[in-house]
């Protein structure tokens, strides 16, 4: 029979094993301890469990081709990037003046409709590539493309334009969301936000990032039978999401193991 | 160009020597080499990324544990289509715990938890932790293996301390559970010699 005064509670006993534990109440705790066989077991038991995972700590080395393949990268000038998008921008701006490759491509996400490919699509969902989109270098591949524009808002328009996509922007100035859309992202100088329009199902995505004080956002959220997923990874956006219709889409300059990982959740 | 000369000398030294722990860690937290091996390098690339934000002479293994771990929250959320559902296995996990704790665990003159726990490999720890969910697993992994504070912990996976420690204590019962039953299916709580003994 369990004595009412007995730590079988397990909190008491796992702030003392963590050392959280005041010292009046670990000197009652020990004290404790010395005449109650339960509570001993108990202890010796948990204490056990936590020195064998302490154990196996092991300090295995990472492999080497790691540490290379980090230290390469941090090395060269330019940050890592993916070549397969730099080839989709290329490909989109031909006719252009070529753009440098040493500049960050610019990534702006399209996202396409069952209608956009002209067909109706169940179960396989295909992933296409968008642009790529780094806020820091922004301004930088504006110039190159020849646009006079400072604002990102305008700058996404034009290249929403000459990608040949309908998408609605809002054209207001004191509001960068327009009416519908959901905000996955909000601070002080930066907004995201997702444009839905279901009666076409066509879907936008628009982000405006400046300097990322967390290191890390993310949102699901779900909008009518629409799962998406917004998330950062190695300094990109990315979204993910599924639904019948739709197609998912992938951006971001990610390692191309983690891209198809991605992508095969998706699938 | 000096300052970026300077932004990686600075990093060799001052996070990359914490390669090896972070490695170790994320193998624990991914449970496979090459989920690892990807935690660790896209955790690294973004450290360096975000390396002006950090501040010389803090904490830097914490640091880089906030990314990876928030890395690695982020892909296993990703994975998760659906909400939460309720989960019967707190209320069967208590019950459980309370019938343990008393009659099968101590009266169990056989559990014998030193001899049992000198025979858990480190295979056998990955294995157990596994059976965890991942939001479990990392709390077992940043208090008990890395030995991080609570405290530490709630800065480095962005959860109320409150929240640590309940999840902790949570995940420790969890595997105590698993625990009794690898050394119930390897003969250790039957009478006599378990298997494998030397």
């Amino acid at each position: 029979m369990e004595q009412r005064e007995c730590f079988t509670d397990e909190e008491e006993i796992n702030l003392y094993l963590d050392g959280e534990l005041g010292e009046d109440r670990k000197s009652r705790l020990k004290a404790h301890l010395l005449t109650c066989r339960t509570c001993s077991s108990w202890y010796e038991i948990a204490h056990g469990l936590k020195s064998a995972l302490r154990r196996s700590r092991e300090n295995t080395s990472a492999p080497p081709w790691l540490r290379e393949k980090i230290l390469n990268a941090i090395r060269k000038e330019e940050p890592v990037k993916a070549g397969f998008f730099w080839e989709t921008v290329k490909s989109l701006f031909s006719g252009r003046p070529a753009i440098p490759i040493g500049i960050a491509a610019m990534l702006i996400v399209i996202l396409a409709s069952a209608l956009f490919y002209g067909r109706p699509r169940t179960g396989n969902m295909p992933f296409i590539r968008g642009l790529v989109h780094e806020h820091y270098e922004y301004m930088e591949v504006a110039a190159d493309l020849g646009i006079e524009s400072k604002d990102p808002l305008e700058i996404s328009q034009w290249v929403f334009a000459h990608a040949g996509m309908n998408v609605q922007l809002p054209l207001a100035s004191d509001s960068l969301v327009p009416e519908g859309a959901c905000v996955i992202q909000e601070s002080k100088e930066t907004i995201g936000y997702v444009y839905f329009s279901n009666s076409d199902r066509k879907i936008s995505l628009f982000m405006l990032e400046d300097k990322y004080d967390g290191l890390f956002g993310q949102k699901t959220m779900k909008f009518e039978n629409i799962s998406m997923y917004c998330g950062h990874c190695t300094g990109m956006n990315y979204v993910l999401w599924k639904n019948d219709d739709v197609v998912c889409v992938l951006v971001g300059d990610l390692p191309e193991s983690s891209l198809i990982g991605l992508a095969k959740g998706f699938i | 160009m000096k300052a970026a000369a300077q932004k990686k000398e600075r990093f060799e030294k001052e996070a990359l020597i914490h390669l090896d722990v972070i490695f170790s860690a994320a193998s624990k937290m991914t449970g496979n080499r090459m989920e690892a091996e990807d935690l660790v390098q896209e955790t690294l690339l973004r450290a360096f990324k975000f390396f002006d934000k950090f501040e010389t002479g803090t904490n830097c293994k914490a640091w880089l544990f906030k990314i990876m771990t928030n890395l690695y929250i982020n892909r296993y959320n990703r994975q998760k289509s659906l909400p939460k559902a309720i989960s019967y296995d707190e209320v069967e996990d208590y019950y459980l715990y309370r019938r343990l704790n008393t009659a099968d665990y101590i009266a169990n003159s056989d559990y014998n938890a030193g001899w049992i726990y000198a025979n858990l490999l480190d295979d056998d720890v990955r294995n157990l932790l596994q059976e965890l969910p991942e939001d479990f697993r990392i709390m077992v992994v940043l208090c008990d293996i890395q030995g991080f504070s609570y405290e530490e912990v709630a800065r480095i996976t962005g959860v109320k301390m409150g929240t640590v420690k309940s999840r902790l204590f949570r995940a420790r019962r969890k595997l105590q559970k698993g625990l009794y039953e690898w050394a119930r299916m390897n003969g250790y709580l039957s009478k006599g010699i378990p298997h494998g003994a030397a």
